[in-house]
């Protein structure tokens, strides 16, 4: 029998460095909210878990509208944490597997099934494209991540990450899972390696990179 | 004891329609009633003035005739399933009175914290205590999960370990979801997480 999946979509951030004067989940994407295209993607998964903070009701509005079965989580304390935050009171009492999904990375549908019928600890990268890349080592007899760090060279962090939720569990346990989930992460690798396509919505430039994209993936142009 | 405890709010969380303004729309004072229900909801009345009143209204009714009313009310088929399963686990916490929320204590079979009247007879003569929902958490001592939809369940769920905010009959409250913990919109979701929390 598979492993029970739980996906956590972290859309508790401000997205400030966005500056759309809301949080990046409502950002608007085709005419429709970026939330709307994470949970499209989640279509097949039963378990979908958002975790909230600015903003949240016009978010547990937007999500709770296209689907009426997501576990809205809050991390009150937004502005002082990190995503590993969100994630690890997301996770709480959680068995199985979580994936964790910025709600700002757009992931190619393909890539992100993959991950979902893996059985494995296994962590997301892509060739560097953001300012501030989080570059992960990946050892190349194993091809498994076995470090992070900001110097490089390497493949970029996505964000993108399957992990057993007891893993989380004990990193909250231990005051591990406060800052960012790279961070949370690296005391429990080595992970193996998905390369992935994806944007990463960060910038005002990030946004319309991310929309030129998706419309070049709907209008089946390529694979990004 | 069990070491966690699930207290439900009743009002449009365990039923799917509010007490007051069903019992008042069976006997013909909906229009009162329903102003009131309005202005509290505006946040122009508070919560406990508003009930006061409502009372005052509805006690005119004989408390058969409110208890048959109470007979009538949808309980949400999930979450009375939830409880079925384990009644020593579950209560339900609830400003409205004893005397009008009796027999749906004895059809859900689980302990009930909520307002008390003094009554002769058929009349209620007035209302003896009122409920302070935040005090069942700490009268309890044990970790307890909170779960309703109104500004008046807010204190309570302060108290309480885990305050799951329920949206399946109307939104909850925008004050509540400060409070929360965990917000959900239909039954059968609340029961899945309230089963991995105990």
């Amino acid at each position: 029998m598979p492993t029970p999946v739980t996906v956590v979509v972290n859309c508790a951030g401000s997205g400030s460095r966005l500056g759309l004067g809301k949080t990046k989940a409502l950002a608007d994407i085709l005419g429709r909210p970026l939330v709307v295209w994470q949970l499209e993607m989640l279509r097949g998964v039963a378990d979908v878990r958002i975790a909230v903070g600015c903003d949240a009701p016009e978010v547990i509005e937007v999500a709770k509208n296209y689907r009426r079965d997501v576990i809205f989580v809050f991390n009150h304390d937004y502005a002082n944490t990190g995503t590993a935050a969100s994630l690890s009171l997301a996770a709480a009492h959680v068995a199985g597997d979580v994936i964790s999904l910025d709600a700002d990375l757009i992931v190619h549908p393909a890539d992100f099934r993959k991950l979902l019928e893996t059985e494995e600890n296994m962590i997301g990268v892509t060739e560097p494209t953001t300012d501030e890349p989080v570059y992960a080592q990946i050892d190349e007899a194993t091809n498994k991540v076995v470090s992070f760090n900001r110097t490089g060279p390497g493949k970029e962090w996505s964000g993108l990450v399957r992990v057993r939720a007891d893993m989380v569990h004990a990193m909250k346990a231990r005051g591990l899972a406060e800052r960012h989930v790279f961070e949370m992460l690296t005391p429990l690798l080595p992970f193996s390696t998905l390369s992935i396509r994806c944007r990463e919505i960060d910038t005002p430039d990030d946004y319309f990179r991310a929309i030129e994209w998706l419309e070049t993936l709907r209008n089946g142009e390529g694979e990004g | 004891m069990p070491s966690l405890q699930f207290l439900f709010d009743l009002d449009g969380t365990l039923t799917r329609e509010e007490l007051l303004p069903k019992i008042a729309r069976e006997v013909g004072l909906e229009r009162e009633i329903g102003e009131l229900t309005r202005l509290t909801m505006a946040g122009t009345i508070p919560f406990v003035a508003s009930f006061i009143e409502r009372v005052r209204i509805l006690k005119q009714v004989p408390i058969s005739r409110v208890q048959e009313i109470t007979d009538t009310v949808e309980i949400d088929p999930h979450i009375a399933e939830f409880i079925r399963n384990r009644r020593e686990s579950c209560a339900v916490v609830t400003g409205n009175l004893d005397v009008w929320t009796e027999r749906l204590r004895n059809r859900l079979g689980i302990r009930f914290f909520c307002s008390k009247a003094e009554a002769v007879g058929e009349k209620i003569i007035r209302i003896a205590s009122l409920l302070d929902k935040s005090h069942v958490p700490l009268q309890l001592g044990t970790r307890c999960v909170a779960i309703g939809d109104g500004y008046n369940d807010v204190a309570m769920f302060r108290q309480a370990t885990y305050g799951v905010a329920f949206g399946g009959v109307h939104p909850p409250a925008i004050g509540l979801l400060d409070a929360s913990t965990h917000a959900v919109y239909d039954s059968r979701t609340l029961c899945r997480l309230l089963s991995q929390l105990s």
